[in-house]
């Protein structure tokens, strides 16, 4: 019953409103029981000529007053037991998102969104049916099968017997073509992924079908696949339209058919009333449903339990960056900081990417990282941010090891701009805002001036307000950037880290832009990571990166003199700037 | 902007569930199968009737079995007797004549054709027996009953009235066993009516099963027919149609959009079908049992109908506002989740859970709104039936009391009423799913309108290039609309000999990728003129042109299946050997064969279980499977390890030899092979010659060289 575990608080939170629920719904069946009773009744009276008009009516009047009864209470059920399950739903969604978001790079590394996203909606909806409607069904199905069972049993026990013989047979048909279906259905949804896949690789290579002349044989191939989904299809609805919904049709007409033909005997012998005969037809109506729902329930609890399941394993996920070790008292960062021997890799049977580097930067300083790609600037500037785990007593911050710092701490005193930006679909001031939510107009105009976006925001329609992303304005790679860098100095850091947050700036902005950084930040430490040399010109230190550890150390003017690694980065970056400059 | 157009117009696509012209190119996809629909059809209407028939045999059991509900008239004449059956034309009887009496038996249901006036002048004369039953004339049954209560009809029958019988039996003077006895031929009978329902529901399932799996068979195949076409027509599309499309947009017109048309027609359309022709047939045979009582039942319809119209509106409205706030979760989550790095980053959880919190509430808010306008309406319609129950009791009960309807017409009423009000419940999902298949097919013919490639099939020859290329003042921009500074060629003229290896050099954006786009055809250019073996490039049809060109782009591109259909690319007319032959000789063969499956190893996901040198290799493979006079070769940015690149370079020498060739280089090495170099800047030629030539002259080529070639 460990699956439970999670939903278990929510019901017994809402056991109250659960018992009103069972209660109000328990009268609803009763009311619904008691109007074939009323029929028979009438129906007899009528054979016997012991009813008359006026008593018609108000028979016909109570089967009303019943019906509106019936009305109101299953308002309040449906409002009590569904709208519980939906609150569960609620809860639950909120829950998975608060975890989510304290869950470390590594589980998102391994997690596909598509997944975590399902999670939060079709297994929750699965989740939800079986809280909701299936406690509904399990509650309605007991009473209603019982009690239904009882009325037509005091009329006559052994047609009774008889009449539900085949309802038991409909409820195993029913788990019996759930499951095949549901199996089915996942095929055909298999096929129709496989479809899509395939009409995806054709299309993603557009360029060799054409190249080739491919055009003819690549329909062909999807044809392939698009008539095994087509077949699959037609196999899967005959399956539950041709077959399954009439067989359960066939069984409900059986039960119909024996209450004709041995109710009817019965009738003619006498031993049940015409009213009752006919009692017996309604009731039957009233049992089916029931056998039908037993079906669905078992299918329902399954696919529910299954989603809890998987729910849970996100659940069960514990955040690998926590603070078990850290020192509350530590409440500020002032930027020194020192990585001694560190080397890392990203699991275990895997590649160093660090093989032992040290170096040291004081507050108030820039530090540059150059390298080649994969040569693991980012991963460091990641450690200092403990996105993923650094080893122990290789990284001190203000002299304090990195993991005694409060993670809030170090991560309200230390912003990076990744190279990848990412930007909310929200208006360009809450983009900047993310950080200091309660900043203030001149603020935000102020640091856009600062980063050179002021003008471009400017020629917005909406300016600040204009929102970015999918629903708005598609921003171009330097205003991304840019943005994000705003974004990071709004908060003024103590240390800033840009992970080659420049590069689709061009070079004449990226001075102007180092330019108010240094400006900026004379207190505190600044580390960039470049691809182009030119901006790292003032930095107080320069490291280069390669093979895991660094190769070269200095100033710009000492590392040129040196004729390395750096030396011919630079060469080959001053060509390019030629050639840029250049005007064919 | 485009994009805001966009969401404008599929918005206004909801609101529309029927488009004639649609809706008849869309019927057009049937044609080829319309035997089986019009079976379907046809079969549809036996399984309406069958659940019609239904009621109508419990109406009969209960009637002449079971209730024996007959009217026996005797008439003192047989010419009395022929006067009336004169007068009453639509009356069935059985006729019995038995020592001077001569009698009919009238079944209950229809004595109303009798004129009241004749009905209550034979009732006065005691010549009309009510509720008459037979029973078979044998001598144990003679015995039972006294001589005063019967009536001898024949020589096997006698008929006695139902309520005699029950006063016998009630008061002892038969047992129940000799009840069973009497009424032996009713009981038979009954079973013989259990039979043919049996039958029918059998039947009804039969036909079910094939009327299900023709329609399908017919809609699933014509949903192929066009799921191919579409994909043909967008294959046929021009390059610039692609880089204006997102793939993912078109791969939904395919799959998605199509899905949602074959779910309405083998699901939606053809049970909203059956719904109809079965509510059809229950009116009209309530009407024809009687017409009355069946106004009376129908009276509550065109309140339902206001209230099923009322209610579907608003379901629309809330499903919508669902919907929508379901989609900002999914929004919300999918971005959140792609930016949890900088959430994390920037300490920003508390604020996140708490916008998330919001954004959920809504959605509750509104699947609340949702579940509470069901919870008044699905009971209220649910209960509607239960009105027309009580209102069918009170006229219909008091219909029986004066004797106007029998008691199995009653029966037979409820069960229709039952029926009647079974597809109202479902209407609001019929409606939702007519809905997304029409703006599914909108979108779909939307596209099948968009004007294709024009492959010049008329100028096919199945011609043979020699593989001479020249440009003549070549103009291209790549967006008609753009402004003149925005060409990405500019007076391009260039010409290469039959079997002349080229390279094209340059900086990113200098054109060079767009020049082999020229050749191979892939978009239209303004200016200028390109000729192949002296004659126009549009004279040739666009299959002879390609079929002359072999192009390996930068990033291999492989499809999945084997290594051995990458290669052979669909082309059925090479052999194992000459597959063998040709990836020797381009130096993958040995690669080839180290593989598990060899050449039928499977290829995953666009290749990439492979490195990029091997897929290179195994794209030189595909070129020289379909030796073409010209080969173009964009080469990979890449690093490859060296003893791959050994295997390249000796590879491309030989693939170049005796082709023409144009390679837009970036290894020294292949630089080296090629006769020229031509060299691009932003769009234009600046230098031309031998690699050595443009070393000397120290111009663009010796920049480029130091930057990529060092």
């Amino acid at each position: 019953m460990k699956t439970f575990e999670t939903i278990i608080p929510f019901l017994k939170k809402n056991i109250g409103k659960y018992i009103i629920g069972i209660l109000l719904l328990i009268t609803v069946d009763i009311a619904q029981l008691i109007i074939p009773r009323l029929m028979q009744v009438a129906i007899d009276r009528i054979e016997m000529g012991t009813i008359d008009q006026v008593g018609l009516f108000y028979v016909g009047l109570i089967i009303l007053g019943l019906s509106a009864l019936m009305v109101v209470i299953r308002y309040f059920w449906r409002v009590i037991f569904i709208g519980v399950a939906w609150s569960i739903d609620r809860d639950l969604r909120k829950q998975y998102y608060k975890h989510l978001l304290g869950l470390s790079q590594n589980f998102f590394n391994r997690q596909k969104i598509g997944d975590l996203m399902a999670y939060a909606t079709n297994d929750l909806n699965a989740v939800r049916m079986m809280v909701g409607f299936g406690m509904v069904m399990v509650v309605d199905i007991t009473f209603l099968t019982l009690a239904t069972a009882s009325f037509m049993a005091s009329y006559n026990v052994q047609l009774t017997l008889m009449a539900i013989i085949p309802l038991p047979f409909l409820s195993l048909m029913i788990i019996f073509f759930g499951r095949k279906i549901h199996a089915r259905f996942s095929q055909v949804q298999k096929l129709f992924a496989t479809l899509s896949g395939k009409v995806q690789e054709g299309l993603s290579g557009i360029r060799v079908v054409k190249a080739f002349a491919q055009e003819k044989p690549e329909t062909e191939k999807m044809s392939e696949t698009a008539l095994g989904y087509a077949e699959e299809n037609i196999g899967m609805i005959k399956l539950s339209q041709g077959l399954f919904r009439p067989l359960m049709f066939l069984f409900v007409s059986m039960s119909m058919l024996i209450v004709l033909v041995f109710g009817g005997s019965l009738a003619i012998l006498g031993d049940i009333s015409m009213g009752e005969f006919i009692a017996f037809f309604q009731y039957l109506g009233m049992l089916i449903w029931p056998m039908i729902a037993i079906g669905w329930i078992v299918n329902m609890y399954q696919r529910g339990t299954a989603s809890l399941k998987r729910i849970n394993s996100i659940f069960e996920e514990k955040p690998e960056i926590v603070d078990e070790s850290s020192d509350k008292s530590i409440k500020e960062i002032k930027g020194n900081i020192e990585v001694k021997n560190l080397k890392f890799k990203y699991t275990e049977p895997g590649p160093w990417i660090f093989k032992g580097i040290s170096f040291q930067i004081k507050a108030g300083q820039t530090l540059a990282v150059v390298g080649r790609t994969g040569t693991g600037k980012s991963t460091l500037v990641d450690l200092l941010l403990r996105i993923y785990n650094p080893p122990r007593d290789s990284i001190y911050i203000d002299g304090n090891e990195i993991f005694s710092i409060p993670l809030n701490t170090l991560r309200n005193n230390m912003i990076l701009v990744p190279q990848d930006i990412f930007l909310f679909s929200n208006t360009i001031s809450e983009n900047i805002r993310l950080g200091k939510p309660d900043a203030t107009q001149e603020e935000i105009e102020e640091v856009a001036r600062k980063v050179h976006i002021y003008e471009d925001i400017s020629e917005f329609e909406y300016g600040f307000e204009t929102i970015v992303g999918e629903r708005g304005v598609t921003l171009s790679g330097g205003q991304k950037q840019r943005l994000a860098i705003a974004r990071a100095l709004l908060t003024d850091p103590s240390v800033l880290i840009l992970d080659d947050a420049l590069s689709a700036v061009d070079t004449k902005t990226e001075k102007g832009i180092l330019k108010e950084l240094i400006d900026m930040r004379k207190d505190s430490t600044t580390i960039i990571i470049a691809h182009r040399i030119s901006s790292l010109r003032h930095a107080n230190q320069i490291i280069v990166l390669e093979d895991g550890y660094i190769a070269e150390s200095g100033t710009h003017l000492q590392l040129l003199r040196l004729g390395g690694l750096y030396r011919d980065l630079y060469e080959k970056q001053k060509i390019e700037e030629k050639l840029k400059g250049r005007n064919g | 902007m485009a994009k805001t157009q966009r969401i404008i117009s599929e918005d206004e696509l909801q609101n529309k569930i029927y488009d004639s012209q649609l809706f008849k190119r869309l019927i057009r996809y049937l044609k080829p199968y319309k035997w089986p629909v019009y079976l379907s059809f046809f079969l549809l209407l036996f399984i309406a009737g069958a659940q019609l028939i239904t009621p109508i045999i419990t109406m009969w059991a209960v009637d002449d079995v079971i209730l024996s509900n007959r009217e026996l008239i005797i008439f003192e004449t047989d010419e009395e007797r022929e006067d009336f059956k004169q007068r009453y034309e639509r009356i069935k009887y059985d006729e019995y004549t038995w020592e001077g009496r001569y009698c009919l038996v009238i079944s209950h249901r229809h004595v109303d054709f009798i004129d009241p006036m004749e009905y209550e002048q034979y009732d006065e004369q005691k010549r009309l027996y009510e509720n008459v039953m037979f029973v078979d004339k044998t001598e144990s049954n003679l015995a039972l009953l006294p001589p005063e209560y019967i009536f001898i009809l024949s020589e096997e029958e006698i008929a006695i009235p139902r309520a005699k019988l029950e006063e016998l039996y009630e008061e002892g003077e038969i047992t129940r066993d000799e009840l069973r006895q009497l009424r032996s031929q009713d009981l038979s009978e009954l079973r013989i009516y259990g039979a043919v329902f049996l039958l029918v529901i059998i039947l009804q399932m039969l036909f079910t099963y094939y009327q299900v799996a023709l329609i399908n068979h017919a809609s699933q195949h014509a949903m192929y027919d066009l799921r191919r076409d579409v994909y043909s027509h967008i294959l046929r599309m021009p390059l610039s149609f692609f880089d204006k499309n997102p793939i993912g947009r078109l791969v939904t017109r395919v799959t998605n959009d199509i899905r949602t048309l074959d779910e309405m027609l083998s699901n939606g359309l053809i049970q909203l079908m059956q719904e109809f022709a079965i509510l059809i047939g229950i009116m009209i045979m309530m009407l024809v049992l009687d017409w009355k009582l069946a106004l009376v039942c129908f009276s509550i319809l065109p309140f339902l109908t206001v209230l099923v119209v009322y209610f579907n509106k608003q379901t629309r409205k809330i499903y919508r506002k669902v919907r929508k706030r379901l989609a900002r979760i999914n929004a919300t989550l999918s971005e959140d989740i792609s930016g949890v790095k900088i959430i994390q980053l920037f300490n920003q959880n508390a604020r996140k859970i708490k916008e998330f919190a919001e954004i959920n509430y809504a959605f509750y808010k509104a699947s609340m709104e949702q579940l509470k306008l069901f919870a008044v309406f699905r009971p209220i319609i649910n209960s509607s039936r239960r009105v027309a129950v009580a209102i069918l009791l009170w006229y219909g009960g008091g219909q029986i009391l004066q004797n106007n309807i029998s008691l199995g017409l009653f029966i037979a009423f409820m069960n229709y009423v039952d029926r009647f009000f079974e597809p109202i419940n479902q209407l609001s999902e019929r409606f939702n799913i007519f809905q997304a298949a029409m703006s599914g097919t909108e979108r779909v013919f939307d596209l099948m309108d968009k004007t294709n490639e024009d492959y010049r099939v008329e100028n096919t020859q199945d011609i043979q290039l020699k593989g001479e290329i020249e440009f003549k003042n070549v103009w291209l921009r790549y967006n008609e609309h753009d402004s003149e500074e925005n060409y990405v060629l500019k007076n391009i003229s260039f010409k290469v000999k039959p079997g002349e290896k080229v390279a094209l050099v340059g900086h990113t954006g200098s054109g060079k990728t767009s020049i082999i786009n020229l050749i191979a055809g892939m978009y239209p250019f303004q200016k200028g003129q390109i000729l192949l073996d002296g004659k126009d490039i549009h004279e040739y049809s666009l299959e002879d042109l390609r079929r002359n060109i072999g192009i390996v782009q930068q990033d291999v591109f492989l499809f999945s299946g084997t290594i051995r259909d990458n290669i052979v690319l669909n082309k059925g007319d090479i052999t194992d050997a000459r597959l063998k032959q040709v990836a020797n000789y381009v130096n993958v063969h040995h690669f080839i064969e180290d593989l598990p499956g060899q050449y039928e190893e499977p290829v995953m996901e666009r290749g990439a279980t492979f490195s990029v040198g091997q897929r290179q290799l195994i794209a030189f493979a595909r070129v020289l499977a379909y030796d073409p006079a010209i080969f173009i070769l964009d080469e990979a940015t890449s690093n490859i390890d060296t003893e791959t690149e050994i295997l390249i370079q000796d590879a491309l020498k030989k693939l170049m030899e005796g082709r023409t060739s144009i390679i837009i280089a970036h290894r020294l090495s292949t630089i080296q092979h090629v006769d020229r170099i031509i060299v691009l800047h932003k769009g234009k030629i600046i230098e031309e010659g031998s690699h050595q030539q443009l070393l000397d002259n120290k111009g663009l080529y010796y920049d480029l060289y130091r930057l990529q070639y060092t």
